[in-house]
């Protein structure tokens, strides 16, 4: 079946900014490079990081995301998203997520206050896969710090399908 | 201070053993990633709902392996190298009490050609693989940037 108008409307838009609940700060990088066990001194380090190009900690590029997830209490108003509004005809019952980039253009620092928003870029007719039939759904997050500098980019495909079992 | 390692641009061949690393995956690595990584999804800490789900355990998160597989990359090329971009892909999972091992290589080197936030770096393109206790779990292509010496830096 053919994607409705409703669902071939809601691409090429995008959500407003997704705020992160803290400012990126030194406790949670050093939580999330306990758990890489990163010895990455650009993270922890002062004294070196403070003689490196940047002249300070930075975080990790790899915890871009990390730092916009949602709290858990209490659980956050989001804006409207245009993934969450597609109506995709037939049973689709389960996501996965098939593809996942991820673009660092500028550092991360303690202090900064990060903010994504979502666009739905692509949506597939229904295709026959490995795993069931479905639909490939791609979008990209775009991340912005508090002086509203792009500082990465998210591509994201995941596919809504039904499972066969 | 401690020597940190420095590896230039030019002293790489496209080819190139970049090492590995091992590690020993428990509920405690696995649920300290998912909390450090503020994923709440009990199928990173709670063994009966994985069970319920027909996991045979905890899994490690996405967050938490897309880390485990940049940290390698920063590992070989030290804190001089940048990550500029990854794509990552995953197979399979990693259970607790599985042996998690990170390896990869240099696949190309180049100077970035494209009209974008990569123009003129000296780049090298990774591939990252990684496996749990010998099964196929995620991998994914690393763009570095490294610095050389040519440049001024």
């Amino acid at each position: 079946m053919a994607l409705s108008e409703k669902d071939r409307g809601l691409i090429g838009r995008e959500s407003a900014p997704i705020y992160a609940p803290d400012e990126v700060c030194r406790p949670m990088i050093r939580h999330w490079v306990e758990a890489v066990e990163d010895a990455n001194p650009l993270y922890t380090d002062e004294e070196y990081a403070r003689s490196s190009k940047y002249g300070g900690i930075i975080a990790p590029p790899q915890m871009m995301m990390v730092w916009c997830m949602p709290r858990m209490w209490p659980w956050p108003e989001f804006p409207w998203v245009p993934m969450a509004e597609l109506e995709l005809p037939g049973d689709y019952d389960t996501f996965v997520a098939t593809d996942m980039i991820h673009e660092y253009y500028l550092p991360v620092r303690p202090g900064d206050v990060l903010s994504y928003t979502m666009r739905l870029d692509k949506v597939s007719e229904e295709k026959k896969t490995r795993i069931g039939k479905g639909h490939f759904i791609t979008t990209t997050q775009t991340y912005r710090n508090q002086r509203g500098e792009v500082v990465g980019k998210e591509i994201r495909v995941v596919l809504k399908y039904k499972s066969s079992t | 201070m401690p020597e940190w390692k420095k590896v230039y641009w030019e002293d790489v061949a496209e080819g190139q053993d970049i090492g590995s690393y091992e590690m020993q995956m428990d509920a405690v690595k696995i649920s300290c990633g998912a909390w450090a990584t503020r994923d709440s999804n009990p199928i990173h800490h709670d063994k009966a709902f994985a069970e319920r789900g027909s996991q045979k355990n905890i899994i490690v998160n996405i967050m938490h392996s897309e880390g485990l597989l940049c940290r390698l990359a920063t590992d070989w090329g030290g804190p001089t190298a940048e990550l500029k971009r990854i794509r990552f892909n995953i197979q399979g999972s990693c259970y607790a009490d599985d042996t998690l091992v990170v390896s990869g290589k240099v696949t190309k080197k180049y100077i970035g050609q494209e009209d974008n936030y990569m123009k003129g770096l000296h780049l090298v393109d990774l591939q990252v693989d990684s496996t749990a206790s010998g099964n196929a779990f995620c991998d994914a292509q690393i763009t570095l940037a490294l610095p050389s010496k040519k440049a001024h830096s």
